[in-house]
């Protein structure tokens, strides 16, 4: 704080000499003046004072023989009084702080948080179309014309605010629940079998089952009828919502390929940088020729936003570097190609069974032919095989 | 000489018969804060000030402050303070060699 001070107020450094420097001291004492950083030597005297202090004691000094040189001066009025001479450089800086000023009331920044399955760009897209561009003036944004008008044309938000702050607009958007399928009970419905097995567990909680534990069902097969004989045999027969869970043995064969070769960069260690300055959505290229180093290369961008004082500024730097490699050939490991496709085949299962499944056997098998392996799982599951589909007309049909 | 010492000791009197502090009555008043700083109030100007040692004129006689690196860290027409490694302070009267024995 103290060094803060000393550089707004400005400081001079002062060395006395002709009176003993206790006197000198003395005398700042008495006319109340600052001073620090006092270093003696001999009957010289060195100290720093503020630059009004400096100028007291230099004109209470003279008339008390007390010879006083200024060593330094030091700080922000000393500063501008050089600065006075050199008009361009002060009107540059204010210039440049006017259009600072000027450009946060511009969009150079927008932020979109919230989104999940709806794309960020697809957001943008329909922003910009409302005036929310990079460039656009944060003055004209109307919060509620935007709201009303994204949410018709993108159906799957329920909610979008835009806060400006800056030159920042942060997005936030908030997606619709998709509404459940509601059950109709009332709907004559079927349930069939979705994948071929032998049924191991058969829990029927409406419907008249065709089948029961042990029977051998092939896909797309009814396993409940909505067709149902009333309880007492009396009613007649009526038309219900059939439902069931039915457990079932399923067996699977499936087969993955891979090469047993890796293509491997070599970096040829031949790299090419480019630099370009994007100012207000306009690229300015830093460099002559285009084109990357070979005809394999890997390409890094960086880009880093000019922020001042927090202020987003509507300049951005572009460095692009290509990295040339030559793809090469080399022998994978069997083993370790073999593991991985019986990870692949192995989890690509799981996610097809889902969570009510089991994998209750399984066995590889692996042969190579060409440069390529192929590995084959063979698998005996349990899972849930009911579906239901709507009761198709002969299945309506009563007597 | 002798009306200022006579002023001095009336105002001691007139301090303590009022219960005051006795700086009122112009007397320094030395705080040190263990052996690095030393802030001298009513002091009366720097008689010398060396690395060594710093003599301060104040009412009644000199101070003196012993120790290594002594150095001026501020002063005003009242106040002073000193930083350093200080390794003792002294009071002594004008005209004799003796000290009044070690403050601290």
């Amino acid at each position: 704080m103290g060094r803060l001070l000393e550089r707004i107020r400005g400081s001079v450094r002062v060395r006395t000499s002709g009176a003993a420097p206790e006197t000198v001291l003395n005398l700042c004492a008495a006319l109340g003046l600052d001073f620090w950083d006092v270093r003696k030597d001999g009957t010289e005297l060195e100290l720093t004072l503020y630059r009004n202090g400096a100028a007291r004691l230099l004109e209470a000094g003279a008339g008390r023989g007390i010879e006083a040189q200024t060593v330094r001066r030091r700080g922000l009025p000393f500063l501008l009084r050089r600065l006075r001479q050199r008009w361009a450089l002060p009107a540059a800086m204010a210039l440049f702080l006017g259009a600072v000023w000027v450009s946060s009331f511009f969009i150079w920044e927008i932020r979109v948080s919230g989104n999940e399955t709806v794309k960020t760009a697809v957001i943008l897209d329909a922003l910009r179309d409302l005036g929310v561009h990079i460039g656009a003036c944060r003055l004209t944004i109307s919060q509620e014309r935007i709201s009303n008008e994204v949410l018709q044309q993108i159906p799957e938000l329920c909610w979008i605010t835009v806060n400006t702050g800056g030159s920042r607009a942060e997005v936030l958007v908030r997606e619709r629940v998709p509404r459940p399928e509601v059950l109709d009970r009332d709907a004559p419905v079927t349930v069939y079998a979705e994948k071929t097995g032998l049924i191991e567990k058969m829990t029927v909680l409406n419907g008249d089952p065709l089948h029961r534990a042990g029977d051998l069902v092939l896909a797309g097969e009814p396993l409940v009828r909505s067709r149902m004989e009333s309880g007492s045999g009396t009613g007649g027969p009526r038309l219900v919502h059939a439902m069931a869970e039915v457990y079932a043995r399923t067996w699977y064969e499936r087969s993955a390929a891979a090469p047993l070769f890796v293509l491997e960069k070599r970096y040829t260690g031949r790299t090419e940088t480019k630099t370009a300055l994007v100012l207000a959505g306009n690229r300015l290229n830093l460099y002559f020729h285009g084109g990357n180093p070979g005809a394999y290369c890997d390409k890094i961008t960086e880009q880093k936003k000019l922020i001042l004082f927090g202020a987003v500024l509507p300049l951005t730097l572009v460095r692009e570097t290509a990295l040339e490699y030559v793809p090469e050939q080399v022998p994978a490991d069997a083993e370790a190609v073999r593991a991985e496709l019986e990870a692949r085949l192995l989890a690509e299962l799981e996610s097809e069974l889902g969570v009510a499944g089991e994998i209750c056997r399984a066995s590889f098998s692996a042969q190579t032919e060409n440069g390529m392996m192929t590995v084959t799982l063979r698998a005996e599951c349990r899972e849930r095989i009911d579906a239901e589909r709507p009761a198709t007309a002969e299945e309506q049909r009563l007597p | 000489m002798e009306e200022r010492k006579r002023y001095g000791d009336l105002l001691l009197r007139a301090a303590q018969a009022a219960d005051l502090p006795l700086q009122a009555a112009d007397l320094p008043l030395i705080t040190l804060t263990g052996r690095r700083r030393a802030l001298i109030e009513n002091h009366k100007g720097l008689e010398a000030l060396e690395p060594d040692g710093v003599l301060i004129r104040c009412r009644g006689g000199l101070i003196r402050v012993r120790g290594s690196g002594l150095k001026l860290a501020a002063m005003t027409d009242t106040e002073l303070l000193l930083t350093g490694e200080i390794a003792g302070v002294d009071l002594e009267t004008p005209g004799k060699e003796d000290a009044h024995g070690p403050a601290s």
